[in-house]
């Protein structure tokens, strides 16, 4: 508590959703959420022409941001996220929207910004009322707006592209500007009220190696700009004008976790081999084709899975074929001859599967998403894998199917491969008939059922995510449950231990490919259940690395016997800390 | 695209004569022809098109239900039929188990996104428990085509 005399704010700790790992500590910026109110304001009649170039030229300064921002998100993030300011670009410089703001100017002799949120505001409203996918463009008009009346009134706003000394930001949300435009040389941490796990700013963030915490509801209420900060992303929590013990700890736990880190450097050529000589395998998961490079610098032996959906959030209209093609081989060829396993589209409960539902969904995470949308959009389920076919030529490439809770749905999905294998054939289009396809296992029912899957797959591959949010029925981005979503419940180890036990016995490889494969906590109980292949995010690879080479099978075998038997997951994780502790100190400071 | 666009009603074969893979097929392939669906004289081709894809992989896809299929030259739009067998017929299904509803779909090498909308379709309906409970206890081909079009209408 602030006892001290030099800090007399009391010291306030707020838990979120850790989205991004890592420790900062810096001066808060706190990002408003920018209403701008625009006053009605008639101008002299012969001022209208004034006002309607000052529009063109505010139009014109945001086309020139826009461009900017749009070149330095490809540079820096990759093409996929980069294209979400296309939209922008185009409703700039769409004609009819000009001619309705100039109308409105001319015809009620008005201020460029008062006609501007008139129409702009009227645009957003009719999305909003837009059942289809529009609806979700709502937040890039109100970006828009921002924008030009930020050009227009000549405000300088606190633009996160253009800082000159650490901060954290807080935020309600970011736009997706704001998250693309992000200055990574300055900003420390993020801290959102907004947002889960798969929001674009927590996907932005673990891209760029920012520590962030989402969903903490109303931090940037409870922080002032200035105030002092500690973000810490890897537990999720947020400390707001911290006592000088907690910062001294912090700041200890920072400089430990660097100088943890770059030890973990020389690791990079070394195998992951524990201790004892048994040999795992590491490999990485990405999202943008760029992050191929990523893994490779931290050692990992491949990709382990490769998301697709960015394919399809990127931009307005389906991708097409040569689209999936061209990304699918960008990623083969930085691979250099590495295995890679391309998980088919994931989508669901989310901008573009429900956009496209007639009806939106009761409860969408229970609902049409994921391999059930596929197989009822067959022709965009087939351009995809038409796509990983002919990329697969010649390479390690393996296809995966997501969110199977039955054996019907995975023998429909292969009977589509094999569809259009035999479109392929007859189209004289060079493709890899002989592909091996595994499935995720990331539901109760598949984990139950697994004997049987495993003699029509050639791998499985545990999504730990949704593993846990179905076993336990927690949906983590709820921060009134999200302390119910635990990797270390009894039910979910049990779960796990019998899928790789079952592809032990069948002889299909297994690997873990959720968060839980990052976390070296349960590296050793998993090494001790059987597995033999981690993937995970490219920053967790050398810390994996680094326990898996610090431990013996004959101990893993030790743990992984030992944490069936608890009963609740405090119980596993205090015994989980323990043995992890005893292996490895410096990744567990006190 | 609805079942009842891609079904052809009277090629409908309530209780199947085959008791093999290949008798069956050449049954529905027949009714097909019967009903003035295919030529008469495609019904050897035909037949033997559909043989052909069943040997690279099965199209018994488990639960009682085998969809054997072709893309044909000559066919314009997707069609196709159904045929029921009270005994089970074995098709080296993926569950290893008989089946007991064949349908049949016919499509056109130049449309393969419509052929696809069709298995979309008709995958629809057959992962529903309580559509092929119905098929299996439907012993008309009117009862067949009125499920056809209670399952249209419930989409």
């Amino acid at each position: 508590m602030g006892t001290d005399a030099g800090n007399l704010a009391e010291m306030r700790i707020k838990k979120g959703i850790g989205v991004s790992p890592g420790v900062a500590i810096a001066p808060a910026v706190v990002m408003d959420t920018e209403e701008f109110d625009i006053p009605m304001r008639h101008v002299p009649v012969d001022h209208a022409q004034a006002e309607l170039a000052r529009l063109v030229k505010a139009a014109d300064v945001s086309k020139r941001e826009i461009l900017d921002l749009r070149a330095r998100t490809v540079e820096r993030i990759g093409q996929e996220t980069a294209s979400i300011f296309d939209f922008h670009l185009g409703l700039l410089e769409d004609k009819v929207l000009h001619q309705k703001i100039s109308d409105t100017i001319l015809g009620g002799n008005v201020t460029a910004e008062y006609a501007v949120a008139t129409v702009l505001r009227g645009y957003a409203k009719e999305f909003l009322g837009m059942p289809q996918y529009l609806a979700e463009r709502v937040k890039d008009i109100y970006d828009i707006e921002k924008r030009l009346l930020r050009n227009l009134t000549g405000q300088r706003h606190e633009s996160l592209a253009h800082l000159t000394k650490d901060v954290i930001v807080l935020a309600r949300d970011l736009t997706p500007s704001q998250t693309a435009g992000m200055d990574r040389n300055h900003i420390r941490g993020l801290a959102i009220d907004a947002g889960g796990q798969t929001s674009h700013t927590a996907i932005v963030a673990r891209a760029l190696g920012i520590p962030a915490v989402v969903g903490l509801n109303d931090v940037t209420a409870e922080a002032s700009a200035g105030d002092s900060i500690i973000i810490d992303g890897t537990r999720g929590v947020v400390v707001i004008d911290p006592d000088s013990e907690t910062l001294a700890n912090y700041e200890q736990y920072a400089i430990q976790q660097v100088e943890f880190i770059h030890s973990l450097d020389a690791l990079r050529d070394l195998p992951a081999t524990t201790r004892d000589g048994h040999e795992i395998t590491l490999l990485g998961n990405i999202e943008f084709p760029s992050e191929v490079r990523t893994v490779l610098e931290k050692g990992g032996q491949g990709v382990g899975l490769y998301r697709t959906e960015f394919l399809y959030l990127g931009s307005d209209v389906e991708p097409t074929e040569e689209d999936h093609y061209k990304a699918y081989c960008q990623v083969l060829e930085e691979c250099q001859g590495r295995p890679v396993v391309i998980r088919t589209l994931d989508l669901g409960a989310d901008k573009y599967t429900q956009s496209r539902a007639r009806v939106p969904e009761r409860n969408p995470m229970l609902g049409c998403r994921s391999i059930r949308f596929c197989l009822q959009n067959l022709v965009m389920f087939k351009t995809q894998i038409r796509a990983i076919l002919r990329a697969g030529v010649g390479a390690k490439v393996s296809m995966m199917f997501p969110l199977i809770t039955n054996l019907m749905e995975l023998r429909q999905a292969k009977s589509i491969v094999r569809d259009v294998i035999e479109d392929l054939e007859e189209e004289g289009i060079e493709h890899r008939p002989d592909m091996p396809i595994g499935i995720m296992v990331e539901t109760p029912s598949a984990a139950l059922q697994c004997d049987a899957a495993a003699k029509e797959v050639d791998f499985f591959s545990i999504g730990t995510n949704d593993l846990i949010q179905y076993t336990l029925a927690v949906d983590r981005g709820n921060e009134k449950v999200a302390s119910l979503f635990s990797a270390a419940n009894p039910a979910v180890l049990h779960l796990l231990r019998d899928v790789i036990r079952s592809g032990l016995r069948h002889d299909v490889p297994v690997s873990v490919c959720g968060e839980m494969a990052a976390d070296p906590l349960f590296t050793m109980p998993l090494l001790g259940m059987g597995l033999k292949t981690f993937s995970c995010a490219p920053p967790a690879l050398p810390e994996i690395k680094k326990m898996i080479r610090s431990v013996t099978m004959e101990q893993s075998l030790q743990v992984a016997r030992k944490v069936m038997n608890f009963e609740s997951d405090k119980e596993v994780l205090n015994f989980l800390h323990a043995a992890a502790r005893k292996v490895l100190p410096a990744a567990w400071p006190d | 695209m609805k079942l009842s666009d891609i079904m052809i009603g009277d090629a409908i074969v309530p209780e199947l004569k085959a008791t093999t893979r290949d008798a069956a097929v050449a049954e529905l392939v027949e009714a097909l022809a019967e009903a003035g669906a295919i030529p008469k004289k495609s019904v050897e081709d035909v037949t033997k098109a559909i043989l052909a894809r069943e040997a690279q992989a099965t199209t018994g896809i488990g639960k009682g239900v085998a969809l054997p299929h072709a893309k044909l030259k000559g066919i314009k739009k997707p069609i196709g039929t159904i045929g029921r067998s009270s005994d089970g017929i074995d098709f080296s299904s993926l569950d290893a188990k008989p089946v007991y509803s064949v349908i049949l779909l016919l499509s056109s090498p130049e449309n393969p996104d419509e052929h696809l909308q069709a298995m979309e379709t008709i995958f629809k309906h057959v992962q529903r428990d309580i559509f092929r409970k119905f098929l299996r206890q439907s012993q008309t081909k009117e009862a067949v085509v009125d499920l056809i079009h209670e399952a249209d209408e419930l989409g």
